[in-house]
């Protein structure tokens, strides 16, 4: 089904996963009726679990279509030990009080989560106390996004509280696998969490513990606040001050929070906006390595701007983060609503451009379509998956980067679709009409990336950056981009169209824009979605900026050299790469007969 | 013989919306208790729960019936398709899929009807 409202019906209806982050991202235009949609899925695994009919129908979606997953214990566990009522059946997690299990639920029949305090701290009453105090904390709060607390008791001596068991990771977990998410992914994230921090507000509480380790993505999308640990109590009648003491995350901490004070719903704010620019920079806004060093770059205001680690993102997206991070209380949102209402609207101005260019692509790949293809490379609009999720990055340090950065440099591979597969092309390595590339990129630091193809005949044109295209330039570090990228998350490729003789492609990378090379690409032809590539002499103008790139080679062109190969054009970037470390340079020949 | 069965799901139905919305049970502790939101009202809140029976009331008599036997009574395709004498279980899915997007549709609030 071409509508993807009616797809996303039927796998609700079939009972089968839907990733909903990810539908919400890829289609901002339908977000309201996906998310009404996912209501519909809630209700529907609501009346799952409670059952009332107890049996006397089958499970939905059982012994139906292939889409369709059952989510039933597959094998019968021996419990480890037994606590009340609960069968205790592996332990998933410890932290410094307590650990926490998984256990089946005989009466709900259904498996929980049981948090159980450690046995040596039993006989401590402020801990028995606040460990209590959580739970009843948790069950003040009622809403979808907000972890659900089944009770609280103590059995045999031990102390627990069982809530909800969630299947899935937490953000950060989310983030480490695979890689920083969009804007949009991320403001539907923050949606779920403006509104389940309103309901925690709303019943006198202040989370202030807010981060992504303590946000889980169900299978299934659901996003849900948990861990209330860290919680503070609205001052009773009388008094002027939330409940004092550092508590919480000090990385994550709002500058009031590090001083023990809470400034009420805006420091739960300032938590909300450190998370979403986490999620979308796999950093912090303030990276230090100690509390003290914390706190002193916190008091110079010494915030790295979003935008400085991820110039690409929407400029709405930006401001709503940056409000919410502002140093004085008073300047962020006053109120988790406040700032759902700016993410929403963000949203919508982003769903708008999205459906802009949808319009424009369907436009793009008729004309593919109508009006048949001459010479040279065009961007190929491939119906494949994105390229595997990236490894960890290891630019996640909360120590500052060393004064002298090593030689930039990258592993780069080009590639040539072959049905399913994808296989790496060698140098000299003979390519064909209607055949598939991409580029792979793995670079040893963030660095701008500028990829040009050049044939026999001298006749060159851009081929990275493409505007519109995940990923961006710059490019984060130690991360594997496959350029020319994804368009809502499909991969798109550079298609070749005909045969050329001989094709040079040629990548460079830069720690900085380079502001020349960016003018001579805008004035060489460039691949475009669904649009074949004019081909065009290089102009000689362009081949002078090329050479003059980083003050390598300055030396005009000869006349009427406007043929000559680009990698000559270049060698002045590459002697700029080896003197300054900040340049590199690669190419490839290939064969195109 | 149409008539009696459905005057019998309408029984069955209710019931189950009853069971299902007030439950009888409380699993919180004394220290715990509240008497307030059903788990279904906790799953996805009273609002959405007012949008959801909003907009059930706006489907054909017979969507009405597709969406709740599959979403609340966790009937399959097959059962569906016997007790509303539909010619297949494919007719059922067609049916209940095109009722579940319609309610996507009519649940969204006032503001983003419209298209």
């Amino acid at each position: 089904m071409a509508d993807p409202i009616d797809r996303v019906a039927t796998a609700v209806s079939d009972g089968a996963a839907v990733d909903w982050v990810r539908e919400k991202s890829r289609r901002p235009e339908h977000l309201e009726s996906l998310e009404q949609l996912s209501v519909l899925e809630r209700i529907r695994r609501a009346h799952d679990s409670v059952d009332p009919t107890d049996g006397s129908t089958e499970p939905a979606g059982e012994a139906e279509a292939e889409t369709i997953t059952v989510d039933v214990p597959a094998r019968q566990e021996t419990p480890l030990f037994r606590w009340g009522n609960l069968e205790v059946l592996e332990k998933i997690g410890e932290g410094s009080g307590g650990e926490v299990y998984r256990a089946l639920d005989p009466t709900l029949k259904s498996q929980v989560a049981l948090k159980l305090l450690r046995p040596d701290h039993a006989d401590s009453p402020q801990l028995t106390q606040r460990f209590l105090d959580e739970g009843r904390r948790l069950a003040r709060v009622r809403h979808a996004n907000v972890l659900v607390v089944h009770g609280a008791d103590r059995h045999d001596g031990r102390v627990g509280l069982w809530t909800e068991y969630l299947a899935g990771h937490s953000l950060e977990h989310v983030i480490m696998q695979h890689g920083s998410m969009s804007a949009c992914e991320a403001a539907i994230i923050g949606l779920d969490l403006c509104r389940a921090l309103a309901a925690v507000h709303a019943a006198g509480l202040i989370h202030r513990d807010v981060k992504t380790t303590n946000v889980m993505r169900e299978e299934g999308g659901r996003i849900v606040l948990m861990d209330f640990g860290s919680v503070a109590e609205s001052p009773g009648m009388g008094a002027s001050a939330w409940t004092a003491g550092v508590q919480g995350t000090p990385i994550y901490m709002a500058p009031e929070q590090l001083r023990g004070e809470v400034a009420g719903p805006p420091t739960d704010v300032y938590g909300l906006g450190v998370l979403l620019y986490r999620l979308v920079t796999r950093r912090f806004p303030i990276e230090a390595s100690s509390l003290s060093e914390l706190s002193e770059k916190h008091n110079r205001g010494e915030q790295i701007p979003i935008r400085d680690r991820r110039p690409d993102l929407p400029l709405e997206f930006v401001r709503v983060v940056e409000r919410a991070l502002k140093s004085d209380p008073a300047e962020r949102y006053a109120t988790a609503g406040a700032m759902e209402l700016d993410l929403a609207m963000t949203l919508g101005a982003m769903a708008r451009r999205e459906g802009i260019r949808r319009r424009f692509q369907g436009v793009a790949i008729a004309a593919i379509a109508s009006i048949g293809l001459v010479a040279g490379v065009v961007i190929g609009y491939g119906m494949f998956k994105p390229a595997p999720a990236p490894g960890p990055d290891a630019a996640h340090r909360a120590i500052a980067a060393p004064a002298v950065p090593a030689p930039l440099t990258a592993e780069v591979t080009l590639m040539r679709r072959v049905g399913e597969n994808e296989e790496p092309l060698e140098p000299g390595a003979r390519i064909a009409p209607h055949e598939l590339l991409s580029l792979l990129v793995r670079g040893n630091d963030s660095m701008y990336v500028y990829v040009l193809d050049e044939d026999a005949a001298g006749e060159v044109n851009g081929l990275y950056p493409i505007r519109g295209l995940d990923p961006a330039n710059p490019l984060r570090a130690h991360m594997r981009h496959r350029l020319p990228g994804d368009l809502g998350g499909e991969m798109i490729h550079w298609k070749v169209t005909s045969a050329g003789g001989k094709e040079s492609i040629v990548a460079i990378g830069s720690r900085r824009p380079l502001e020349n090379l960016e003018t001579a690409m805008a004035e060489i032809p460039k691949a475009t979605m669904g649009r074949p590539v004019k081909f065009g002499r290089l102009n000689p103008m362009a081949l002078r900026d090329l050479r003059g790139i980083g003050e390598g080679s300055a030396l005009p062109p000869p006349a009427g050299e406007g043929k000559r190969r680009l990698n000559d054009a270049l060698a002045g970037l590459r002697e700029e790469g080896r003197k300054s470390g900040d340049v590199w340079v690669w190419s490839i020949d290939l064969e195109n007969p | 013989m149409a008539y009696l069965r459905s005057i019998l799901l309408n029984l069955v139905r209710d019931e189950a919306r009853r069971v299902s919305r007030r439950p009888e049970q409380e699993e919180m502790g004394e220290d715990l208790a509240t008497s307030e939101p059903s788990p279904l009202e906790v799953a996805v809140g009273r609002e959405a729960l007012e949008r959801y029976d909003a907009a059930l009331a706006k489907l054909s008599e017979e969507q009405h019936e597709a969406v709740v036997l599959r979403v609340e009574m966790g009937y399959t395709y097959a059962q569906i398709a016997e007790a509303m004498a539909l010619a297949s279980t494919d007719s059922a899915r067609m049916m209940v899929t095109r009722a579940i997007a319609r309610m996507g549709r009519l649940m969204r609030p006032p503001e983003f009807r419209r298209g």
